[in-house]
């Protein structure tokens, strides 16, 4: 199974990467998609971040739970440096104290 | 330019931002260790799917049993920002030959495209000027495939205390803070993050794939009111 759905990513991702290389697909998309595709990055990343930060097998932890802080932190250090190695190492730090 | 010297530049610009890749890959073959991913399977997913964040879905998600055909659904939602660099590369790519183009659109990432992008669209055109994507790609396939392979070794032996795979969530929090630049993309993130944690509950792990569709369609949606409106 996993095999399987390693191979059929893979062949979805090359055909995100492919497509519009390709003559199959119209050089000009309609402007609502194309307007749509550069929320993509924060539509995505945000579930991803709830999910590694707030849940835990299968449940949302929100009492005692470290890495709230740890991201709340490396928000505000993000938001203030705009440095991705300062945030990890702020973030992280705050882990390790607690 | 010559074939060699664009594609040297390519290089020679991509590598920089590894310092951010690197350690991105080491945490990814940690992850996929700890999330029962055997050590082929993480190795060959950073060759196979090659983009770093379906990795990441992948992972989590395997380590969740959740269903194939989500999991293969939702990397396709991560991956749909790979149309947007695809388009505007393409402008620059299309009167290559079928093989070349083949081979490019395998190594389209943030991180090749952010530098390749530049050099097309700031410099003067040249009918060489593919081979900077080549080099700016390949540099940064090499550094992924180095990182994944090192961090599945380390993550056999360090200690899960530290939880350094803790840095996959901490870095998007970076990329997400950064890139909230106006009013739509705030919106977008709060809207996607409170559906997050509505939804939940939904099986097999779909709230992640249906809060971020639902935030991608709000963003539509925003952006075109602003757009009558002005």
């Amino acid at each position: 199974m996993i095999w399987t759905a390693i191979i059929f990513s893979g062949i979805i991702t090359y055909a995100t990467r492919f497509l519009p290389l390709s003559n199959f697909v119209p050089k000009k998309l309609p402007r609502f998609i194309q307007q749509g595709l550069q929320y993509v990055s924060i539509a995505v990343l945000t579930p991803i971040i709830i999910n590694s930060v707030l849940v835990d097998n299968d449940s949302l932890i929100i009492d005692n739970n470290p890495k709230i802080y740890a991201a709340i932190v490396a928000l505000i250090v993000a938001l203030v440096t705009k440095s991705i190695p300062l945030t990890l190492i702020s973030g992280l730090a705050i882990i390790w104290i607690f | 330019m010559s074939k060699i010297s664009e594609f040297k530049n390519g290089c020679i610009q991509e590598f920089p931002l590894q310092i951010g890749v690197f350690p991105f890959g080491i945490a990814f073959g940690i992850l996929g260790i700890e999330c029962g991913l055997t050590n082929l399977q993480t190795f060959l997913l950073s060759s196979i799917v090659f983009a770093g964040v379906s990795q990441i879905v992948f992972a989590q998600l395997i380590s969740t049993l959740t269903p194939g055909f989500i999991i293969i659904g939702t990397v396709g939602v991560v991956n749909l920002r790979h149309i947007l660099y695809g388009i505007s590369l393409s402008e620059y790519l299309k009167k290559l030959s079928l093989k070349w183009r083949i081979l490019l659109a395998y190594l389209i990432t943030d991180e090749a495209y952010a530098i390749s992008y530049k050099r097309f669209s700031e410099k003067k055109e040249s009918k060489n000027m593919h081979y900077h994507l080549l080099g700016s790609g390949i540099t940064l396939w090499t550094s992924w495939q180095i990182s994944t392979f090192l961090g599945i070794f380390i993550g056999h032996f360090i200690p899960e205390s530290l939880n350094l795979e803790f840095a996959i969530p901490l870095s998007f929090i970076a990329i997400v803070a950064v890139s909230i630049k106006d009013k739509p993309k705030l919106l977008v993130f709060a809207i996607s993050a409170i559906f997050s944690i509505i939804l939940k509950d939904l099986p097999w792990n779909l709230w992640i794939i249906v809060s971020a569709i639902i935030a991608i369609m709000c963003g539509m949606f925003i952006s075109n009111y602003k757009e009558r409106k002005q």
